[in-house]
């Protein structure tokens, strides 16, 4: 069964010049966005058939802007490889607390656009701005992917440990489909979660009544994707407890990558995860199933 | 003379189908930024040579999303109509105040930037990070035009009445060229001027001048650029007044329109205003040319 990736970006060059011109991060090796020429091998590889396209329209801790227009560019070119999310920042036009984002929202979801994300604006979860964003994705109807984000880093949602904001906000939306994501989302998948180690890529046995599964419990508009070395490493750190969290919310968990430059990166053994799983019977067949794909299909219909 | 602006914003379509589904400002006028074809057709009647093509990333009050990536794209297709300045939002990379932002302001030089601006971050002039944005274009020798805001307006580097944060600035960055734009830059002309009217447009009179005139006395690093209708007003709501603000600060004041649709704006008279201003006596011809033309030359063909 081939893959659907809930979580990509990219970016399109029109010759040599652009690509050249293209600002890298500063980091060695780091590169910028992959093009889907360049995303096409990695597909092929991890068995994708086709990824959704967020855009990032918050400056916030990114090198370069990818704006709704250069997404569905890509979208339109590369119809068989991606779906799309529009995007949309919560300061945009009138930066109050009653813009009509709706507006925005409206006129990109009438192209095509399935869903709002990846939103990584650094507002906390209960500013009045971004509780708009939400108010307008749930009149419309469109799922909202996001990333959290701590006091530390330098971009996303805020939320405080232990995600109390997230929780009124699941509250008071309630049919507004969330879907988590980052570091600091994965990382309260254990109770023993603190301060210091809710930005970080947490390994060893997962300790119980962590606020994720508490949240998915509770609210069945909270989803989430298993993507970038964050969702992996969750998901892989304690097996047992992996296959047992995949399996209790199989309904609600996309499978995604999150690739941000053409490049190796740890996250892409979660197929073997998931494949090594389902083969040894630690994931059921419709598990294995929804997170690979079902659940995308439905939520992009 | 050719007029040069120094003020323009624009955006391209790839395709038809692209441009029939772009997106607008909300309202029924249904406007977006100009394309470069549109921004011809008034350059041709305004007497405008060539623009310096401005964004922000900021999402602060923006409908579009321009980036550094577009801004390239247009001005390497109409070399002949655009300059252009960069996109640096302070708050990007590691959104911290010792961000290596020369890292980004020297990639964008390299590829023809020659500012940075408009920058309409909504942070106050003196918080850390817009601080580091100074101190970076000051290394790279880049000029940077930036829009002020007040608490109420939706974008702006914000700033108190009376502009004490610019003129922080202005000090700590003696050799930064900071170039002054928007209603709350611009209402300061006059010393008249009460909370309320900073983000609007201040009439009549100006019975004394006003900080926007001293901190351009005392600090030869601030210029001022007479783009929108926030310039146009300062400028002529009292015409004995604005020649000599202009005729005074004529090394450091340039022409410029902020064009951000297609709908003709009533501070296009401006090109009136200062052609008249020759043709009467009221401006010199050297502040005349300084101002529409040879500043800016001086900033961009450096």
């Amino acid at each position: 069964m081939k893959r659907i990736d809930m979580h990509i970006h990219s970016v399109m060059h029109y010759d040599e010049f652009e690509k050249q011109s293209d600002i890298l991060r500063p980091y060695p090796n780091t590169g910028t966005f992959a093009t889907p020429e360049e995303l096409k091998p990695i597909y092929e590889r991890l068995g994708i058939e086709k990824g959704v396209l967020l855009p990032i329209v918050s400056m916030e801790g990114q090198h370069r802007m990818m704006s709704n227009e250069e997404i569905y560019r890509i979208a339109c070119a590369y119809p068989d490889m991606f779906y799309w999310y529009c995007n949309a920042d919560p300061r945009w036009y009138s930066n109050s607390e009653d813009t009509d984002l709706g507006f925005f929202l409206e006129h990109y979801k009438k192209l095509g656009a399935k869903g709002i994300g990846e939103v990584t604006s650094k507002l906390a979860f209960d500013d009045p701005k971004m509780r708009n964003l939400f108010y307008h994705a749930q009149k419309l109807r469109m799922p909202l992917l996001f990333h959290i984000g701590s006091e530390k880093e330098p971009y996303g949602i805020f939320d405080m440990l232990g995600l109390p904001l997230l929780e009124k906000t699941l509250f008071d939306f309630p049919d507004l489909i969330f879907i988590g994501h980052s570091a600091s989302f994965w990382s309260h998948i254990s109770k023993d979660v603190t301060e210091e180690t809710r930005s970080s890529y947490n390994k060893g046995p997962v300790t119980e009544g962590g606020r994720i599964p508490k949240l998915m419990r509770m609210y069945p508009n909270l989803l989430a994707d298993i993507s970038a070395n964050s969702g992996y490493y969750a998901i892989t750190r304690d097996p047992d407890f992996g296959y047992a969290f995949l399996e209790e919310f199989q309904d609600r968990l996309f499978y995604g990558t999150d690739i941000c430059a053409p490049r190796e990166y740890a996250f892409y053994n979660m197929i073997n995860f998931l494949d090594d799983g389902y083969k040894n019977n630690r994931l059921s067949k419709a598990a294995y199933e929804k997170i690979n794909r079902l659940n995308a299909e439905y939520i992009l219909k | 003379m050719k007029k040069i602006d120094i003020h323009v914003h624009s955006r391209i379509y790839l395709t038809e189908e692209e441009e029939k589904s772009a997106i607008f400002r909300p309202g029924t006028e249904k406007l977006t930024y100009a394309t470069p074809e549109q921004i011809r057709t008034l350059y041709d009647d305004l007497g405008i040579e060539k623009g310096v093509l401005l964004l922000s990333e900021a999402p602060e009050g923006m409908h579009y999303t321009s980036t550094n990536q577009e801004a390239m794209r247009i001005v390497r297709k109409y070399p002949d109509l655009f300059y252009w300045f960069c996109s640096i939002d302070p708050r990007c990379e590691t959104n911290r105040y010792d961000t290596d932002l020369s890292y980004y302001i020297n990639h964008f030089k390299k590829y023809g930037a020659k500012g940075i601006g408009e920058v309409t971050v909504k942070l106050p002039f003196l918080e850390e990070r817009m601080q580091n944005l100074f101190r970076h274009a000051e290394i790279c020798d880049m000029p940077v035009l930036f829009h002020i805001g007040t608490d109420n307006s939706s974008y702006g580097i914000y700033d108190v009445m009376g502009l004490k944060q610019l003129e922080e600035t202005l000090l700590r960055f003696p050799n930064l060229i900071l170039i002054g734009h928007s209603q709350p830059f611009w209402a300061e002309i006059g010393s008249d001027l009460t909370e309320k009217d900073r983000d609007g447009y201040p009439t009549g009179p100006i019975k004394k001048a006003g900080r926007v005139v001293q901190l351009m006395r005392k600090y030869n690093n601030l210029h001022a650029d007479l783009s929108a209708n926030s310039g146009y007003n300062a400028v002529t709501r009292d015409p004995d007044f604005g020649y000599a603000f202009l005729e005074e600060f004529q090394d450091r004041i340039y022409y410029g329109t902020d064009i951000c649709s297609t709908r003709r704006e009533k501070s296009f008279k401006l090109a009136e205003f200062l052609d008249q201003g020759l043709e009467k006596n009221k401006l010199s011809n050297s502040a005349y040319s300084k101002i529409c033309r040879t500043n800016a030359l001086r900033l961009l063909e450096r």
